[in-house]
């Protein structure tokens, strides 16, 4: 997977989806937890600030009301790196992150591992950051990531988002307009909701993922997108962007994507985002709702036939309390998936033409003084029955499962160091797993024993 | 990589990095909006009502005042982002981190006064004081009364004066003094706690007078003046 730090899944279960590359990589891809480098050292140089003026806390990417505007401006407040005099900042930075992993049952009843590298110190990756303002009306945010394969690296590009903005003040108002490219659907929202900058914000890449994920939240850096959208006034957001399969004109933002086994979109297809936003003192509310319709290549090695179809709504509110020492952010996400197989159903990679997946993502995290971060969440998933897709047997070959039904919930302490370095300890715990509460594997594994502790660390230069 | 994608991504390169000198380079007519669009109004709003509660209000601050306390944030030497080397550095001369900002303003202030070029910052300030401040609706009826006899009586047991001796009878400001009505309370508050403790060496008088205030008659006092 070209994402660096992209969690793994249950490999066991792995083995039995092979056939399905969609699902595969909704499996890989599951809950879009993985990490993705986020805070620029690169923006606080051209704008001079801490990282804390956009990033609650410091503690990134959870952003601030004045994060989120610099990002929908596009990057442009601040200096530009080049000017009559010369160099005014490096717009380049790097970025890293390194850790240990305990599973509470690292292997499986016949001793296979579930949790590779359980209890070994790890680096994870490093990316070189490229963001800045372009001009005045333009700016740019992307990252290439060497990561660690667990054995090997990999070079592949990571979040890339490109926007072009202009202020228009008709009467007393004032309409922001932006044009956007990008290689992730929402990777170019402000909220951190959306399923590119959730929580978990960073995940270990050791943990167990959640088995299934919604098509919307797969799809980052096999992408490339054209987008407008408009800010009202500051309080009312609407955006469509067209997304299509990273290839070709796009692969500048998609280096180190093998398409043949990615999730290929056939044609262009539409996500469009729309939120309401209010301050009022200290407190910031936003409630909003996104989406995306795609038609996907049951196999990406010969993309043509019929496509799979997943219909992805998604409804979002946050809410901020700003005071000057202590922050508390809530955030909710909820999204409903209508799928169609109806490239994968005459193929027998699924037992049903049409199903469903349900997914709940809620967070509440509060920031003391800039330097110490708590916070709680809970993901719920639901889908409908599919043997092909979910099918969990025991040793006899009886049916135990066939939904993706799975709670979990973390609970994670982060200590900003200096604004330069976050101390990451995590604690990733399951109830449910594989829509079973107790003998999820058909070996005898309960849900528990994929609960991990994480500690990390994460660097940005 | 093949040809034409290689084409492709030197052409957009290209294109981004002529767009990004030429624009550098060529002259550009700033107006008072764009530059507050830029720099100011993503905490201070547009027309300077500033909705964080620990972020002042610019609206109908006198541009002298507000020019002389932008000053105070360009004085320090440009703020260490690369914090860690920053620390590296002090450890290894042995230099002490002296400032007078408050963390806000450190994280906040101090890099915009920077970045910006101080012509257009003075447009933005003289942006704000032609913008109407909107005082704050308010809950606290008791809190606001004390405060408001503060600020016309002060105390004479404690020897604190009123402060509409220099700030003016609607807290409207005069001379030397800033408008402080509509102003958020807690940036108040906040403002004389540094005051009681000397931290805001600009204006010495404010330091006496404030030196036997307690935290309670601040808080009347900010609350009162955030509903005027």
């Amino acid at each position: 997977m070209p994402n660096p730090f992209r969690s793994h899944g249950v490999r066991s279960k792995l083995s039995k989806l092979r056939h399905s590359t969609t699902v595969l990589l909704a499996v890989l891809n599951a809950f879009c937890i993985s990490p993705r480098a986020s805070a620029l050292p690169s923006f606080a140089r051209q704008t001079e600030q801490k990282c804390s003026a956009c990033h609650v806390g410091g503690n990134w990417p959870q952003l601030t009301p004045w994060g989120r505007f610099f990002k929908l401006a596009g990057y442009t407040a601040g200096k530009s790196p080049f000017d009559a005099e010369g160099l005014n900042f490096v717009p380049v930075g790097i970025l890293g992150q390194a850790g240990i992993t305990w599973a509470a049952q690292p292997n499986d009843a016949q001793g296979n591992p579930v949790v590779t590298q359980n209890g070994t110190p790890e680096a994870y990756g490093f990316s070189a950051e490229l963001g800045t303002k372009l001009t005045d009306w333009a700016g740019v945010f992307a990252e290439y990531g060497i990561s660690n394969t667990f054995p090997g690296w990999k070079g592949a590009s990571g979040p890339t988002d490109i926007r072009a903005t202009h202020f228009c003040h008709p009467g007393n108002h004032e309409l922001l307009l932006g044009l956007d490219t990008n290689n992730d659907p929402s990777l170019q929202d402000v909220w951190n909701t959306v399923p590119s900058w959730g929580y978990p914000f960073y995940s270990s890449p050791q943990a167990v993922g959640a088995p299934a994920g919604p098509m919307i939240a797969s799809l980052a850096q096999q992408t490339g997108s054209i987008g407008l959208y408009g800010l009202f006034d500051r309080e009312f957001y609407a955006e469509v962007s067209m997304y299509r399969v990273g290839n070709n004109f796009f692969r500048f933002m998609n280096g180190g994507t093998s398409f043949a086994s990615a999730t290929y979109l056939a044609g262009w297809n539409p996500y469009w985002r729309a939120f309401w936003t209010k301050d009022s003192g200290a407190n910031v509310w936003m409630v909003g709702t996104f989406g995306m319709a795609s038609d996907v290549y049951p196999n990406s090695a010969s993309p043509s036939g019929p496509t799979d179809t997943f219909m992805d709504n998604g409804f979002d509110t946050q809410y901020q309390y700003l005071a000057d020492t202590r922050k508390l952010t809530v955030r909710a996400a909820y999204i409903y998936e209508r799928q169609s197989w109806d490239g994968s159903y005459p193929l027998g990679n699924v037992s049903v033409p049409k199903g469903n997946f349900k997914t709940l993502n809620t967070s509440a995290s509060v920031a003391i003084n800039d330097s110490w971060t708590f916070t709680g969440g809970y993901f719920l998933s639901n889908g409908s029955n599919d043997a092909a897709l979910y099918g969990i047997t025991d040793q006899n070959g009886n049916l135990l499962s066939q939904k993706p039904n799975t709670t979990g919930y973390k609970l994670e302490i982060d200590r900003t160091l200096t604004q330069n370095v976050i101390a990451i300890v995590q604690y990733a715990g399951f109830t449910k797993f594989n829509g079973l509460t107790s003998n999820v594997d058909g070996l005898g594994r309960k849900p528990s024993d994929n609960n991990t502790l994480w500690i990390s660390i994460f660097f940005a230069f | 990589m093949d040809t034409r994608n290689l084409l492709v991504k030197s052409a957009i390169a290209a294109l981004a990095l002529a767009t990004a000198v030429t624009s550098s380079y060529g002259q550009k007519q700033w107006n008072a909006p764009h530059i507050v669009t830029a720099y100011c109004s993503g905490c201070h709003g547009i027309d300077g009502n500033a909705q964080l509660p620990y972020i002042p209000k610019l609206a109908g601050l006198d541009a002298t005042y507000t020019g002389k306390k932008l000053m105070a944030f360009t004085d320090p030497p440009s703020p260490p982002v690369d914090e860690l080397y920053a620390d590296a550095m002090k450890a290894i001369d042995g230099r002490k981190d002296k400032t007078n900002l408050t963390r806000n303003e450190q994280i906040n202030m101090e890099g915009v006064a920077h970045a910006a070029k101080r012509e257009l910052l003075q447009e933005a300030l003289l942006w704000y004081a032609r913008q109407t401040p909107v005082s704050a609706r308010h809950s606290h009826g008791l809190a606001i009364q004390q405060g408001e006899k503060l600020f016309k009586v002060g105390v004479p047991a404690q020897k604190i004066v009123p402060c509409m001796t220099c700030h003016g009878p609607n807290a409207e400001g005069q001379r030397e003094a800033p408008r402080l009505a509509a102003q958020n309370a807690e940036y108040i508050e906040m403002q004389l706690a540094k005051f009681r403790k000397g931290d805001r060496t600009h204006a010495p008088e404010m330091t006496m007078v404030t030196r036997d205030l307690d935290s309670d008659q601040a808080h009347a006092v900010a609350l009162y003046l955030q509903s005027r």
